[in-house]
């Protein structure tokens, strides 16, 4: 009954045919357009969110590492369940003992060099062993998820003689990691010998083996590019310069970690400066204007003056002219690197200074004011690089480096002892390998 | 040209259908939008973005029902996407005030321009469910479905609509005869 209670079929029809005008902007060709303005807006969403997604991934894939090796949980133990043997009581545990296992059961330790050094172990003396954990027996073990780890073992001839197990995890262990997590600088640069392990209740503490520690070094790859734009908009100044200035350095590095968030380090870079522009000299002329005309006088006799009118008027006049300049040169950086952490990001802080020379000059250079030309090809060149910014883990060892930057680069002509110079700020990016 | 081969060229994207198909059902379809929507401006959006999804989905269209049925159909659907989009808060009547129910008569005095503007000066609730049920012959379930509500909200929003109306055309026929 309800459903029945619809228009009359009469007036529902003439409803439905009924027609409505609208105005002009509504036409085919705007539902085109509008179309059109769909599908281009489409296009370019589809890549964009992927490379967003990208960032996001690829950022996340840092945090997460950032994060996880920041984790202040206990090293996982290995436990080497059939070959640890509980230690005598006669035997005083020595916090330097290694792994130890019965020499005997070590064959399921794919053993990758012999030490024939003497350590100690509970008052006795044994050889000592550099083994390495083959993956098939962690898998059996159950308690370690990374399959390059490396463990000491120090084994006794004697099958009676107490044995020990520690294992020492550096799978993994990459620069943005402070396992103190404590120290003020805490992305892995600061002295390994000070880093602790958390040594769970029960065990005891490994000592560090040098050969084991992560190397100090690192090396840097790095593009630079900065420009400046030159505009001098005073009216008073004769001579008015309009130009951008670019450059682009690229640079080689080799940094040593030496401790507390600081690298130093030296290397090679080339470097190109380029710039184009326009000057404008604005010159005030006084200008003299005669005019003349001839005067009839008409008391008789009758006679013909001409008068001269002189007028003195001053003009502005504008010349310009156009401007292009380039300098390519080698330096050797001298850097110096600061890491720290904000919060949970890996910010890098990097002074640099490159002293070098150029190898082939051409143009004039220029200044809001002046400009001159570079009149030698071999001149000193040093430039000073200023730059703050994140340091993103991509790959194990591997780091990108997000760097805004400033950058001065002046040059120095050997004869005239003339120096000039400009800043230019950019943005750059530096990948770190840490060997 | 037959409904096929509109429908066929458009796909193809042929301009020559493709205006065709604005000119043969654009100015039903503005009818339509100025049914449901609040104004003449939101009504020629509502036309445009109707016509884009037209053509961008003619691929879509079965022969299931006539083109100018499917083409009303996505126009609906866009313009009940732009009501529910405005948060409208539909209030509900009991039953026994629903089952009063009013005379249709009233309506067959009217000019349909007319009915037309009674029906643009309904409230949007309202307004959406009589256009839903009593023109575009939606069922109540239908319409609770599409528009995300109960199926005796909608009966109850529809008997408002046409107690309005007919208070309105009451109004109207006592305004008329006293001049």
């Amino acid at each position: 009954m309800m459903e029945n209670q619809r228009f009359h079929s009469e007036l529902r029809d003439k409803l439905l045919d009924l027609e409505s005008p609208f105005n002009e902007r509504v036409s085919f060709e705007a539902v085109m357009k509008k179309r059109e303005k769909k599908k281009r807006r489409i296009i370019l969403w589809i890549p964009s969110m992927v490379v967003v997604a990208g960032l996001f991934v690829v950022g996340g894939l840092g945090m997460l590492w950032v994060n996880t090796d920041q984790d202040p949980h206990k090293v996982q133990q290995v436990s080497l369940s059939k070959t640890i043997v509980k230690p005598k009581s006669n035997v005083k545990p020595n916090p330097s003992n290694r792994i130890t296992a019965e020499a005997e059961k070590s064959t399921r330790i794919g053993e990758s060099a012999k030490v024939n050094r003497p350590s100690k172990l509970g008052g006795f003396t044994g050889d000592s062993r550099v083994a390495v954990v083959s993956p098939s027996f962690l898998e059996d073990a159950k308690t370690v998820d990374q399959s390059n780890l490396v463990v000491s073992a120090v084994s006794e001839t004697t099958a009676s003689v107490q044995t020990t197990a520690e294992a020492k995890a550096f799978v993994g262990e990459d620069l943005l990691c402070d396992p103190q997590g404590i120290e003020t600088v805490s992305i892995g640069f600061s002295d390994p010998l000070k880093d602790h392990v958390e040594i769970p209740e029960g065990e005891y503490e490994a000592q560090w083996d040098p050969a084991l520690l992560k190397s100090k070094w690192y090396a840097e790859f790095a593009a630079t590019t900065g420009s400046s734009v030159v505009v001098n908009f005073n009216e008073d100044d004769r001579l008015s310069i309009l130009g951008n200035i670019y450059h682009a350095n690229y640079h080689g590095l080799i940094l040593k970690d030496v401790g507390r968030g600081f690298m130093l380090g030296a290397g090679l870079s080339y470097g190109e400066m380029l710039g184009t522009g326009e000057w404008r000299v604005r010159e005030y002329e006084e200008r003299i204007s005669i005019d003349s005309y001839d005067l009839v006088v008409m008391i008789p006799p009758v006679q013909t003056v001409r008068v001269y009118d002189t007028t003195v008027s001053q003009v502005r006049v504008e010349t310009v002219g156009q401007l292009s300049f380039r300098i390519d040169k080698y330096a050797i950086p001298l850097a110096a690197r600061y890491n720290f952490m904000l919060g949970k990001m890996a910010w890098r802080a990097a002074a640099q200074l490159n002293p070098g020379l150029t190898i082939k000059t051409a143009g004039d250079f220029f200044t809001n004011t002046e400009y001159a030309a570079i009149t030698s090809q071999k001149n000193l060149t040093m430039d000073v690089k200023l730059a703050v910014g994140p340091t993103i883990s991509i790959f194990n060892n591997w780091f990108l480096v997000l760097e805004p930057n400033l950058m001065h680069h002046t040059y120095r002509n050997l004869k005239s002892g003339e120096s000039r110079g400009k800043t230019l700020t950019g943005f750059g990016v530096s990948v770190i390998h840490h060997f | 040209m037959t409904e096929q081969e509109l429908v066929d060229g458009c796909i193809r994207e042929d301009r020559i259908c493709q205006r065709e198909l604005w000119n043969r059902y654009s100015r039903k379809i503005m009818s339509l939008c100025l049914r449901y929507c609040n104004s003449q401006e939101e009504a020629e959006d509502a036309l445009m973005e109707a016509y884009v999804k037209i053509y961008d989905n003619l691929s879509k269209f079965r022969f299931q029902s006539s083109l100018e049925t499917w083409m009303r159909r996505v126009a609906v659907n866009l313009c009940i996407n732009k009501i529910r989009a405005r948060k409208h808060i539909w209030t509900s009547i009991t039953e026994d005030e629903y089952r009063l129910g009013y005379n249709d008569d009233a309506f067959e005095h009217l000019q349909v321009d007319q009915i037309m503007k009674l029906v643009e000066a309904l409230p949007v609730g309202y307004r959406t469910v009589f256009n839903m049920y009593a023109i575009e012959g939606y069922s109540h379930k239908d319409i609770a479905e599409m528009l995300g509500i109960d199926e005796g909200t909608s009966r109850s929003q529809f008997a408002k609509a046409r107690k309005v109306l007919q208070q309105q055309i009451h109004k109207s026929e006592g305004g008329s005869q006293a001049s």
